[in-house]
């Protein structure tokens, strides 16, 4: 087995391809895989969205992978990233299609926006927003408060303020970032945010010292 | 909010992108991944990557080329072009698709959208119709017999938004290609009458344009020949909309070096020699 830091998972559901090609944009050497050994050396695990929710829980149940992930989790010397669906899930539960239950790994439900945004706009909340910084974290140090990032959402994350290292507002506010511990969440789609999202994951991953081959960047 | 996107539209047919005009004429532009390079590079908002002929060949949208443009092009990408399965839908998705738009499988078997939202989450489920006028009715347009029926778009766009579609993608075939703006009446209605988002599409000539069809108050707009005769043209648009509903280029245009045609102005000589010596700084991270 090759041992690589930075495995997308691999579960029947979502876009792990684009999630590799953008991390072998700022120099990362990347697996996408759902073979356990694999998933247990690597330095950081990415679970990609783009799907329902009940329908990617149940892909991880079928896979045996719910256990697999939480025990990786659990070590603390993972790295675990979500992405839009993929951050949903490490809520206790979601409300979409049908009640489902979460990887519940950070505290909260996920919930469906028609709750909090008026219907002035139109849901799914589709385009790009900025980001509401909540801490102050090393992790934002590329980003400035123009950077952008694209959405694709109807359901939200609702956790508590301790875990919510930023916001977005679209109608309401709601978390864009969560983070806790060895796990952190992105609603919108660094993967497919261009430059801004490139900085982002770069900001992450230097956070928690994860080596990659440095790249250069020019100031704007 | 940056919420108004402005699409690139990039039509295919098998693996070359072409230009359209009026579903009948078609050029040849070149390779799709070059194309997705480019506007990934302008800033576009989103890509639409469309096989016109995929379902009238009964055939589905090459993932191979998806692979292709996903490995040069970090912009959000939806697709299309003769998907009729879950299964196929799943594999695009995996090879790099944010979100399917499906026609003709739509109008085949309605309920095709509801199976889809139920696996993929209705955010990824873009329902694509097209449409003629016929005596100030929008109909929609059908592939098969290259006509339009009785079938009114309005109609249609309620099914899909019911089925659980996420979006609507709303093309003018009358309009395709020909650079006379937005058919603005019908975008107006449909926004009025759905809680989705719409992208109009069909008629982009000069970005007044897509000022136009904005306060339509349609989310989104896609543009197809426009963009690709003109360098950095994304951008050029952008920087001349000068809108706040619009996320920014950071290419460094200004509004007043842009034409009304979304062309760069000729430059003053004393600004294009301040250009000669433009540092950039940069760092490695």
């Amino acid at each position: 087995m090759i041992k690589v830091d930075h495995v997308v998972l691999d579960y029947g559901l979502g876009n792990a391809n684009s999630i590799a090609s953008c991390l072998r944009d700022i120099g990362c050497h990347v697996i996408i895989s759902n073979k356990f050994d694999q998933l247990r050396s690597a330095r950081v695990i990415y679970i990609p969205g783009v799907g329902s929710f009940n329908q990617a829980m149940s892909k991880l149940h079928q896979q045996g992978l719910v256990e697999v992930l939480t025990e990786i989790k659990n070590n603390g010397q993972t790295l675990m990233v979500g992405m839009c669906l993929g951050m949903q899930l490490f809520a206790q539960s979601s409300d979409e299609n049908t009640y489902t239950q979460g990887l519940g790994w950070i505290p909260g439900h996920v919930k469906h926006l028609k709750e909090r945004v008026s219907n002035q706009h139109t849901l799914p909340h589709i385009g790009w927003n900025t980001l509401n910084k909540q801490v102050d974290d090393g992790l934002f140090e590329l980003i400035s408060a123009r950077d952008s990032f694209y959405f694709d959402h109807s359901f939200y994350f609702e956790t508590g303020g301790q875990y919510t290292c930023a916001r977005t507002h679209y109608g309401a506010e709601f978390a864009a970032m969560v983070k806790r511990n060895n796990v952190v969440g992105f609603q919108f789609h660094p993967e497919k945010s261009q430059q801004a999202g490139k900085r982002l994951l770069i900001g992450l991953l230097n956070s928690y010292h994860i080596d990659r081959q440095p790249i250069w960047i020019t100031n704007e | 909010m940056d919420n108004k996107r402005i699409i690139g539209k990039i039509l295919i047919d098998g693996n070359l992108a072409i230009q359209s005009k009026g579903f009948s004429t078609y050029l040849p532009l070149g390779k799709p991944e070059i194309l997705a390079e480019f506007l990934d590079q302008w800033q576009v908002d989103e890509i639409l990557l469309i096989d016109r002929s995929a379902s009238t060949r009964g055939t589905v949208i090459d993932a191979d080329i998806i692979s292709t443009v996903v490995e040069v092009c970090r912009s959000p990408l939806t697709v299309g072009g003769g998907i009729s399965s879950v299964k196929q839908a799943e594999l695009l998705v995996n090879k790099g698709a944010d979100r399917i738009a499906i026609n003709s499988a739509f109008h085949a078997n309605p309920n095709f959208i509801t199976q889809l939202s139920d696996m993929l989450g209705r955010q990824a489920v873009v329902t694509s119709l097209d449409f003629t006028m016929q005596d100030q009715q929008a109909l929609v347009f059908d592939h098969k017999t290259r006509t339009s029926g009785k079938y009114q778009l309005m109609d249609a766009c309620k099914l899909a938004e019911d089925k659980g579609a996420g979006e609507l993608f709303i093309h003018s075939v009358d309009r395709d290609g020909l650079a006379t703006g937005y058919e603005l009446d019908v975008y107006k209605n449909i926004v009025d009458s759905v809680a989705i988002p719409v992208i109009a599409s069909g008629g982009y000539g000069k970005p007044s344009h897509v000022q136009d069809v904005i306060t339509t108050g349609v989310n989104a707009i896609a543009i197809g020949n426009g963009l690709n005769y003109v360098e950095h043209s994304i951008a050029l648009i952008k920087a001349y909309l000068n809108a706040s509903s619009i996320r920014a280029s950071d290419m460094g245009y200004q509004a007043e070096q842009v034409t009304e045609e979304g062309r760069l102005l000729k430059q003053q000589d004393d600004y294009l020699d301040g250009l000669k010596f433009v540092k950039r700084e940069g760092r490695w991270v």
